[in-house]
């Protein structure tokens, strides 16, 4: 690809360029670049301001690892703008700094930081007391990197895909490659994720084109599914991989998992080790290579292994001059003449920079000379640590033994990139190199103030705070992670983890390997919450086969669990007074409607309702409640029996599901010779109710709809306008009424010939509003509503339906506790007494000024002229006539007892015809 | 969580699929041991069927899934 001269940048197109905007200057970018890149073209040096101190600091990893990019980038904070491609028009600003991040007020910080020690925040400002809140609330607001925008809407909704494979291989570099093409090759379907917009991985870094065979056969792999710019971030059990794309979410299960995950190059911990212009040698590469930007001009290159020499020639073909070589090792032979001049046995004491990197300090561990080297750029070539973070997720362990990663333990079904060479643990091309050297030698630093040597950049620890609080006791790696936040910024320790391992071993005395490792958790790289939230960014809505009909008429819709459903059409109050004088009709297509057939279909209906049902005649239905083994209440409903081993059973809306899963499971668990069927989604249902009810129905059915032949509570099956239906007449609303259930293909013409014919009573079509209305006018309790996870029957005012006679029914052995103790508490119907207002349900009861109970339904009454509502009191003061107040508003407004139903005590209106 | 139930109707299906329905315990107490547990699973997204699992509680390891009619007593 590349004959020595200068490279243009493996992602870059610079044949289309663009500009977009940061801080009020306009940038320059190429096609491909990402915003860091065209940022670093242009002159910008300092990228963010530390954590901590807010120190200047610049690209650094160019790999979406530390925290030195993090940009607002078109009102999404934290941005890695290192890996973000730069798109036309955008708008980038700095976050972390006032008034700008070339002069930052907060830099005091860095020079009062012998009074910010390691766990500051854990000593300081306890006494007095009440300074306490002041200082929290003002480390809060200084603290953190970007703000959050708590209006900022995402530009579009994530997604969610599922994904199934044979084989997952996480990383598209040549390991990646090779372990793809090898499943592939016996067949099993391969899913390979690559970060970045090519495959390649390091291979892209060095100037080495030998791999583009490796990489067409993959992409042209009928077998392989290349997914670029996917980022896995946490592996979970069962092989299941989570990963994103842009803004989609890929859940990815596979029968095997192979991390390809590749290597870090382990930084050096020296003074001033975080000032713009010190890299870690992968990131000038990727700077150049990838992006097409040189990261300065005279670079020294500092290391303790052969990756030296190998960078020093790498930096040469990119057009970067290298000062020195700087190799920690006593005695390492170049093995061939070099450009360059090496420091064998030397090693960097610190940086120094004005505006930018100027020079580095270095010196003879043997005679302990020093001298200068000017240079714009401090590449560190440290020892490349596996990236491990995936494999411990999902439970592989490994222990640091002689410099080399041995595996503890494996798990099934995970395994990892096997190099060529003879590394214990490689999960890349190159393996880790098994030459133990302790890191830096910043402890001799502590005399130099304005010396910071950083171990850990994202939360701006340096070596000294890691030796304080190894003194303080806190020495064992997990605590020393939590006491110093090493390791919990927004890099999780992929940058300074095997640092603070080793300067802990040090520290402790003891050999790397008995330190250990902190926890790996997902997710690996930082997730956005928009992504995560795809999975739940879909609603299903149902809608019932009359929907159409109910927009056609001009419906207001509400919301009930999944479905849509008319709350009204020409207001709640004319709607109920058409019921109660005239006619009116309501859909209920969204009432659950289960079959249950077979010989113990009684014998299922009298263990789950409260009453009996094996007196129940065919052709009659008949209300039930239900309630858990608690003694709960959780449905109520009618049910009718169409032949001796056959019901028809409905139950509320938001119920449906769970209550044919509960049918369903004692079915099971009684191991009842039944059969349920669910048909809630295949029928349809419409209530006609209103005093001429019979009248429209006589017209238009095939059967005799006679009171005599039809009474209340009768259960009919017929032709209603030439459709076969299922015909209850129940009353709900408190009026002589049929619930007409038929398929739902024919709902619509059922639907409109009832209205055609109840035309000449002025039938309205009411909605969910006048129903509520209606059915608290007649006292009838909505489940869920009036009850909650504490009510019985025995409270709620359905006492007369438990039969404690029954041999057995769901709840009845904590019924029957109950009703010997003796109930504390009972719902009763209320009106306000001296105005018609309408309290918001929920609010408390109140008796001598302390609260006793709480309204669960209030609605002013258009057929009463009053307000009613429902009310849990106390048992004795349950009586007709008894005054309580209701607190609202800060007032307390009276309210008395009153008989329930509100509306035709007697029910004459429902039976007498 | 996120392991995978083999459904005897349906094949191996995500957990997400199923609703938890308690564990199968006699006397009805909940026992929060680690180890094997006994419980109950309901195929909502399947074969709407209630299932019996013996699962890891300590793993999530799913030992084996059956019909919940021929476990229950």
């Amino acid at each position: 690809v590349n004959d020595g001269s200068l490279p243009t940048g493996a992602f870059v197109d610079p044949t289309r360029s663009f500009t977009f905007q940061f801080e009020g200057r306009t940038i320059p970018a190429l096609a491909g670049q990402s915003i860091g890149a065209a940022l670093y073209a242009a002159g910008q040096r300092i990228f963010t301001r530390s954590f901590k101190y807010h120190r200047p600091r610049g690209l650094f990893c160019v790999s979406g690892d530390c925290p030195n990019c993090l940009m607002n980038v078109d009102g999404r904070t934290n941005v890695r703008t290192c890996v973000e491609p730069a798109r036309p028009e955008q708008k980038v600003t700095h976050q972390n700094a006032w008034p700008s991040l070339e002069f930052d007020c907060l830099r005091l910080f860095d020079t009062f930081s012998r009074h910010l020690p390691v766990g500051f925040y854990y000593k300081r400002f306890h006494r007095p007391r009440w300074m306490w809140p002041i200082f929290e609330h003002t480390v809060r607001h200084i603290a953190g990197l970007g703000r959050v925008d708590i209006h900022h809407a995402a530009h579009d909704q994530g997604a969610m895909e599922y994904v199934h494979a044979d084989v997952c291989v996480i990383g598209g570099g040549r390991a990646g490659m090779t372990e793809a093409l090898r499943a592939a090759e016996d067949g099993g379907q391969v899913v390979l994720l690559e970060r970045l917009p090519q495959l390649g991985g390091r291979t892209l870094l060095v100037a080495y084109a030998g791999d583009d065979e490796l990489t067409r056969k993959c992409r042209s792999h009928a077998n392989i599914r290349v997914c670029l710019e996917t980022t896995a971030f946490g592996l979970y059990e069962g092989n299941l991989i989570a990963a994103f794309s842009g803004n989609t979410l890929l859940k990815i299960r596979a029968g095997r998992i192979v991390v390809c995950t590749g290597g870090r190059q382990q930084p050096f911990v020296l003074a001033n080790n975080d000032l713009p212009g010190v890299f870690p040698g992968d990131g000038v590469l990727r700077l150049a290579r990838l992006y097409g930007v040189p990261a300065g001009q005279r670079a020294v290159v500092l290391t303790d292994s052969d990756e030296g020499q190998a960078l020093a020639l790498q930096l040469q073909q990119i057009g970067i001059s290298v000062a020195a070589v700087v190799d920690q090792r006593p005695a390492a032979e170049p093995g061939h003449k070099t450009d360059w001049p090496m420091y064998l046995a030397n090693t960097v004491l610190s940086a120094t920079a004005r505006a930018r990197l100027i020079s580095v300090l270095i010196q003879d561990s043997k005679s302990g000379q020093s001298q200068e080297i000017h240079c714009d750029l401090l590449c560190m070539a440290g020892r490349r640590q596996p990236a491990v973070e995936l494999l411990l997720q999902a439970g592989v362990r490994f222990r640091h033994e002689d410099g080399c990663w041995k595996i503890d333990k494996e798990v099934p079904g995970i395994s990892w990139g096997k190099s060529p060479s003879r590394q214990p643990l490689s999960l890349g091309e190159r393996g880790y190199d098994s030459l133990p050297s302790p890191p830096g030698t910043g402890v001799g630093g502590e005399g130099e103030a304005t010396s910071k040597y950083f171990v850990c950049l994202c939360e701006d620890v340096t070596e000294k705070d890691l030796h304080q609080a190894v003194a303080e006791g806190f020495d064992e790696i997990e605590t020393l992670k939590r006491y110093s936040t090493a390791n919990m910024g927004p890099c999780q320790g992929k940058m300074c983890g095997q640092n603070v391992v080793e300067i802990c071993a040090r520290l402790t005395n003891r050999p790397v390997g008995a330190v250990g490792t902190t926890t790996s958790r997902p997710p690996v790289v930082p997730v956005e919450l928009a992504t995560l939230a795809a999975a739940h960014a879909h609603h299903p809505v149902r809608r019932t086969p009359l929907h159409h009909w109910h927009e056609a008429s001009s419906a207001v819709f509400m919301d009930a669990g999944l479905w849509k459903r008319p709350e009204s059409y020409c207001g709640p109050a004319e709607e109920v007074r058409s019921v109660r004088s005239s006619l009116g009709m309501i859909d209920v297509s969204t009432l659950g409607k289960f079959e249950i057939v077979g010989p113990d279909a009684v014998e299922l209906l009298e263990r789950i309702y409260l009453n009996r049902w094996s007196d129940l005649r065919p052709g009659r239905a008949r209300y039930g409640a239900m309630c858990n083994e608690d003694g709960i209440l959780i449905d109520d409903g009618v049910a009718g029996r169409l032949a001796t081993d056959r019901f028809y059973m409905t139950a509320t809306t938001g119920n449906a599901d769970a209550i044919f899963q509960w049918l369903e499971l004692w079915k099971a668990t009684w191991r009842l010779d039944v059969t349920l069927i669910d048909r809630t989604s295949a029928m349809a249902a419409m209530n006609l109710a209103g005093p001429h009810a019979r009248e429209v129905l006589a017209a238009l059915a095939d059967f005799d709809v006679s009171g005599k032949s039809f009474p209340y509570m009768g259960f009919r099956e017929g032709r209603v306008a030439g459709v076969p239906c299922r015909v209850l007449r129940i009353g709900f609303v408190g009026e002589l009424g049929y619930e007409i259930h038929c398929p739902n293909a024919c709902a619509r013409p059922v639907w409109e010939a009832l209205m055609d014919e109840g035309k000449k009573f002025a039938i309205r079509p009411f909605g969910v509003e006048a129903q509520r209305i209606l059915r608290l006018e007649k006292g009838h309790i909505l489940i869920g509503q009036d009850t909650d996870a504490l009510s019985n029957p025995l409270e709620a005012g359905l006492e007369w339906m438990v039969r404690f006679d029954k041999a057995a029914f769901i709840g009845k052995e904590p019924l029957l506790r109950l009703q010997e103790m003796g109930p504390r508490s009972r719902l009763v119907g209320f009106t306000m007494l001296d105005d018609a207002r309408v309290l918001p349900e929920g609010s408390q009861v109140v008796d001598d000024g302390r609260p006793v109970g709480r309204i669960t339904s209030t609605r002013y009454s258009p057929t009463l002229g009053k307000s009613i509502g429902l009310a849990w009191v106390p048992r004795e003061r349950a009586r007709v006539g008894y005054r309580f107040e209701i607190r609202w508003n800060g007032m307390d407004v009276p309210a008395t007892v009153v008989p329930l139903p509100f509306y035709d005590p007697d029910g004459i209106r429902l039976k007498s015809c | 969580m996120s392991f995978v139930l083999h459904c005897p109707h349906c094949g191996p299906r995500e957990v997400y699929e199923f609703r938890y329905g308690g564990q199968i315990v006699s006397p009805p107490v909940v026992r929060n041991l680690p180890g094997v547990q006994h419980e109950r699973w309901y195929h909502r997204h399947g074969c709407k069927q209630w299932l019996a699992a013996e699962r890891n509680v300590t793993t999530n390891e799913v030992l084996s899934v059956r019909s919940l009619e021929g476990e229950a007593g």
